[in-house]
């Protein structure tokens, strides 16, 4: 009994560690720099799964991204909103254009439901990209400059390191709800089998479309972090295909059913592509990370964190 | 302004043709193994830059070309039977990831054998005019539609009307069930990715006279592969081809009348629709279970 | 971190057992897009830094220049965070490269935020420097190529009927921002604009328009690959008019995959082994023979550009030396701005805003094989 509330209160505690390191000063900044990428595509990763535990693929959330770092761009830099509510008014917009999924895609399931997905990326894409006058078109916001916190938090690197990892803590406690807690099982069984899920009772609409809106208001998020630490915003960055993919990667990597499983993948394969091989084969690093991300999960199938028994 | 829309036509019909060879290999691959291979356009690619130089040093012709390279595309059969045995236990996105590492793993070695130029194979080609109509083809648009429509054609009756290819259909179908009745599930699984690998390195052969080849030029191939594949849906050969043409009569027709910048706009509200339309006639025929 | 910290340290020693005694090492930090979208002018641009520092460590014996080169994969954060790490773990006093505005606004962020200058390769659009970093220099500027496309346009072709064709990207915008006002005060007639991504595998409908259109020249700000079809399409469908492109037409590379159907295409470059400022021949044949030499290919503007941001740094380092200071980024970046010299691709000083003041690129026209200028004649 004393052992297993240890146990429980070990997460929160590690996350309190990793979160406190924002405030000392002795940090190597590029160490800081990297965490805080690593940490940011963790958040994606594990916002992206939070959807996916509802038993689909979305390759499309790079929209939610995408509308986040505009939404916030354009708050911040043309109506001079505070840090906080550019922030939020970025994730609305990726909740918005979450809601018109749930209006169309909602019945569309397996391969019809990721090339949907997929092609509606363009959609946002190609209106800010046009709309010259409010959105400055293709040309993108540059020099956005993000107004001073009203929390003591560090400014600069370190900020963007403590932003990121609380978000980062959110995340994780609601991906953790996600896979076990009640309405976590209700997704479980929409997993295996939505039929049978449906017969006994698990409100199968109503759970998918609430991760699905969970999942693009934090995928809003951080693409509105992303956009204040790059300091611009351009419709082939923001909206790549890259930000679709990567989450998938990364929580694949890392394990689907794990709590932490995105989050570490992400971690893992960031620091080691960005600390160790880009600086040691400046040329080849590509087919390196290819070779081991084949090779991890040739023999762990599940992700890295396989061998842990997920509840 | 009828003129016009001939040619639209014409170079629609061209543009889906691509559209549809490089699309052919993915989707015969995925109807048998489920494996949603990312590598395709690395596959495609290698394809392209045999072709490339075959015909650069030796000054072949395009038939020659395309036969070499798509018999040495088969080298990828191996590769793709082995994630695939081992997919069948682990659904597609185990696959989505090997192939991605794939991917990855080929760029790197092409940019360091063929250096990160841009290659593209101009053979002389011929261009007729239809003066009455005010049309003109080239002989390479010529030979693009009809190397697609001869291999779905051949596809086609392949699946329809030998037993090697019913075989193949009910494999496609259900695996189990096919097993049980006695088809050899194996052997049709190896010669749906031995026809998937051969369409591929056509494709790659035909690519690189209408398109560039570059190192990091997989993904366009392969989410184009993947549009089309999907949209048709699993095991659905003719339509890849139907369904190419639309795609690409939607892109040229939008780019012309209402500006290239509508083009994605619009060709992925059409998309969307269509699949809102018959959710689940798709839904039951591509079940990823 | 261990391992690459003992790693230089090895480096730093076997370099110290060579050395004569008092040579000083300089570090300085190289980000380029090796892999990925941009890599073939990234490695190009890699390049002709790489030349620039073997040459300089070879003329001068006491003072090393210890080149550290980066990969961004053409993704903004990547060259943020690699530019982080040049700087803080690598100890850079100055950093060079990038190619594309998107990949040299982040390095310029944290290069001004560390008081690290930065001299960029290519870099364009002019809200770059728009808040000043005194920290941020560079070889190039979008008016060096928009300026020579307007009055070419008015004084020389006089096209009646000119359409524009660009890539959805922040440089292509601005240049085509920049040709629209140029030319509205003329008497040129922009009948036909259009905006494409690039990578867009047909553009048959633009064609067929100009066609429908009768236009007599395209401008086309697109990009190497893009102008490979859009070169090959204008054939199929017998579009006669002129054609100039100021990004990717004159590369050796083009010619080698056009053939002769590229004779007659106008393009932009600020060098080429045939076409260098006064003043420099010697220069400019000495870096086209050891180029070639070094990498095995013909070197290219782009290349060149490269070179030549690095030969400010090697320069301003120099005088640094020279004048009895110690090599420190804050001093190093003062030397760079009173940078004042010949190269082969013309004058190179910097404004406030670290702009280049005489930035200007040529028109030239491929004819058999080669290019030629058109514009400026004299």
């Amino acid at each position: 009994m004393n052992k297993s509330r240890l146990f429980k209160l070990l997460p929160p505690l590690v996350w309190l560690i990793i979160l406190s390191l924002g405030w000392i000063h002795k940090i190597p900044e590029s160490f800081l720099s990297v965490l805080t990428t690593a940490f940011l595509y963790g958040a994606m990763a594990t916002a992206w799964n939070i959807h996916a535990l509802s038993g689909v693929t979305s390759l499309g959330h790079a929209a939610f991204f995408g509308l986040g770092a505009y939404g916030f761009a354009l708050a911040i830099s043309k109506h001079g909103f505070p840090f906080w509510t550019g922030l939020l008014a970025g994730a609305c917009c990726a909740v918005i254009y979450a809601l018109l999924w749930i209006l169309s895609i909602d019945k569309l399931r397996h391969g019809s439901f990721v090339l949907a997905t997929f092609v509606s990326v363009e959609i946002p894409r190609v209106i800010i990209e046009n709309v010259e006058t409010i959105t400055n078109g293709s040309a993108g916001i540059m020099n956005i400059r993000v107004p001073n916190l009203p929390i003591p938090i560090p400014t600069g690197l370190q900020g963007w390191y403590v932003i990121t990892v609380a978000l980062t803590g959110i995340l994780l406690w609601l991906h953790h709800k996600a896979l076990f807690s009640r309405w976590g099982w209700g997704l479980k069984a929409i997993r295996d089998n939505e039929r049978a899920a449906l017969a006994v009772g698990v409100p199968v609409d109503f759970l998918r479309r609430l991760t699905l809106l969970l999942s693009s208001f934090f995928m809003g998020v951080c693409g509105g972090i992303y956009a204040s630490i790059i300091g611009f915003v351009e419709p082939s960055v923001v909206f790549g295909l890259h930000f679709s993919a990567i989450p998938l990667v990364f929580s694949l990597f890392g394990g689907k059913e794990n709590a932490w499983g995105p989050l570490l993948g992400a971690i893992i394969l960031c620091s080691l592509d960005q600390l160790i091989m880009v600086p040691l084969f400046p040329e080849a690093h590509r087919a390196i990370y290819g070779i081991s991300l084949f090779l991890t999960l040739w023999f762990l199938p599940k992700g890295i964190l396989a061998w842990k028994k997920t509840g | 302004m009828v003129q016009g829309f001939g040619q639209i036509i014409v170079q629609a019909l061209s543009l889906g043709s691509l559209y549809a060879i490089l699309a052919i290999g993915f989707s015969l691959i995925f109807g048998s193994t489920r494996v949603l291979n990312l590598a395709h356009g690395s596959f495609v690619i290698l394809a392209a830059y045999i072709a490339y130089f075959i015909e650069r040093y030796y000054s072949v012709g395009f038939i020659a070309s395309s036969i070499v390279s798509s018999i040495l595309s088969l080298i990828f059969l191996p590769v793709l039977e082995f994630i695939g045995s081992r997919t069948s236990t682990h659904k597609e996105s185990f696959s989505l990831i090997l192939t991605f590492g794939v991917a990855l793993v080929l760029q790197s070695f092409y940019s360091a054998m063929f250096s990160s130029d841009y290659r593209i194979l101009y053979s002389n080609s011929t261009i007729y005019n239809l003066t009455k109509l005010g049309l003109s083809i080239s002989s390479i648009q010529l030979t693009i539609i009809l190397s697609s429509l001869f291999t779905i054609i051949f596809l086609f009756v392949m699946f329809r009307k030998t037993m090697t290819g019913k075989a193949l259909r009910a494999t496609i179908h259900n695996d189990e069930a096919a097993l049980l009745s006695g088809i050899p599930v194996k052997q049709m699984r190896l010669l749906a990715i031995g026809l998937g690998c051969f369409a591929t390195g056509l494709a790659g052969s035909l690519y690189v006279r209408v398109s560039y080849v570059h190192p990091a030029g997989d993904i366009e191939i392969t989410l184009i592969a993947l549009l089309i594949t999907l949209f048709a849906g699993r095991g659905k050969i003719r339509r890849v081809l139907i369904n190419a043409w639309l795609f690409a009569l939607i892109e040229t027709i939008v780019s012309y009348w209402c500006g290239a910048k509508w083009r994605e706009l619009l060709s992925s509200l059409f998309i969307i629709i269509v699949l809102m339309g018959r959710g689940e006639e798709i839904l039951n025929n591509s079940s990823g279970k | 971190m261990g391992k690459s910290v003992i790693f230089s340290l090895i480096v730093i020693f076997l370099i110290g057992q060579v050395a004569f005694c008092g040579q000083s090492i300089v570090s300085i930090g190289a980000i380029n897009p090796l892999t990925g979208k941009l890599a073939q002018h990234g490695i190009e641009v890699d390049q002709g830094i790489r030349l620039a520092i073997e040459e300089a460590n070879l003329e001068e014996k006491n003072l090393y220049f210890n080149l550290i080169r980066r990969d961004d994969k053409s993704l903004p954060e990547d060259a943020m965070n690699q530019a982080q790490q040049l700087i803080t773990r690598e100890k850079v006093v100055a950093l060079v490269g990038g190619y594309v505005d998107t990949l040299v606004g982040p390095i310029a962020t944290v290069a001004g935020k560390h008081r690290v200058p930065y001299v960029a390769s290519a870099s364009l659009e002019s809200r770059l420097t728009e808040t000043i970093n005194p920290f941020f220099f560079r070889i190039s500027h979008i008016n060096g190529i928009a300026h020579p496309i307007i009055y070419f346009l008015k004084e020389e072709v006089k096209p009646k009927r000119l359409a524009l064709v660009y890539a959805s990207t922040p440089g292509a915008m601005e240049l085509s921002e920049k040709i629209r006002k140029g030319i509205s005060e003329g008497s040129i007639f922009l009948v036909l604009e259009e905006k494409l991504r690039p990578g867009t595998p047909d553009f048959s409908p633009f064609l067929l328009k100009c066609r429908a259109y009768n236009v007599d020249f395209i401008v086309s700000a697109m990009f190497l690959p893009d102008h490979l079809i859009l070169v090959k399409q204008m054939k199929e469908l017998n579009v006669l008019a002129k054609y100039l492109g100021p990004w990717g037409i004159a590369y050796p590379t083009f010619i080698k995959e056009m053939g002769e159907r590229a004779e007659g295409l106008l393009g932009m470059l600020a060098w080429s082994p045939t076409i260098f400022q006064r003043d420099s021949e010697e220069e400019s044949s000495r870096f086209t023979k050891n180029y070639s030499q070094r990498f095995g290919t013909e070197p290219t503007s782009t290349a060149m550009h490269g070179y030549i941001s690095a030969k400010v740094i090697i320069d301003s380092v120099r005088r640094v030396v020279k004048s009895g200071h110690p090599v420190r980024s804050d001093i190093l970046a003062d030397f760079i701005r009173n940078t004042d010299m010949i190269s082969p691709m013309g004058r190179i000083a910097f404004d406030e805003k670290g702009d280049p003041k005489y930035y200007s690129q040529t028109i030239v026209q491929i004819q058999k094989g080669s290019f030629v200028k058109v514009y400026p004649i004299k």
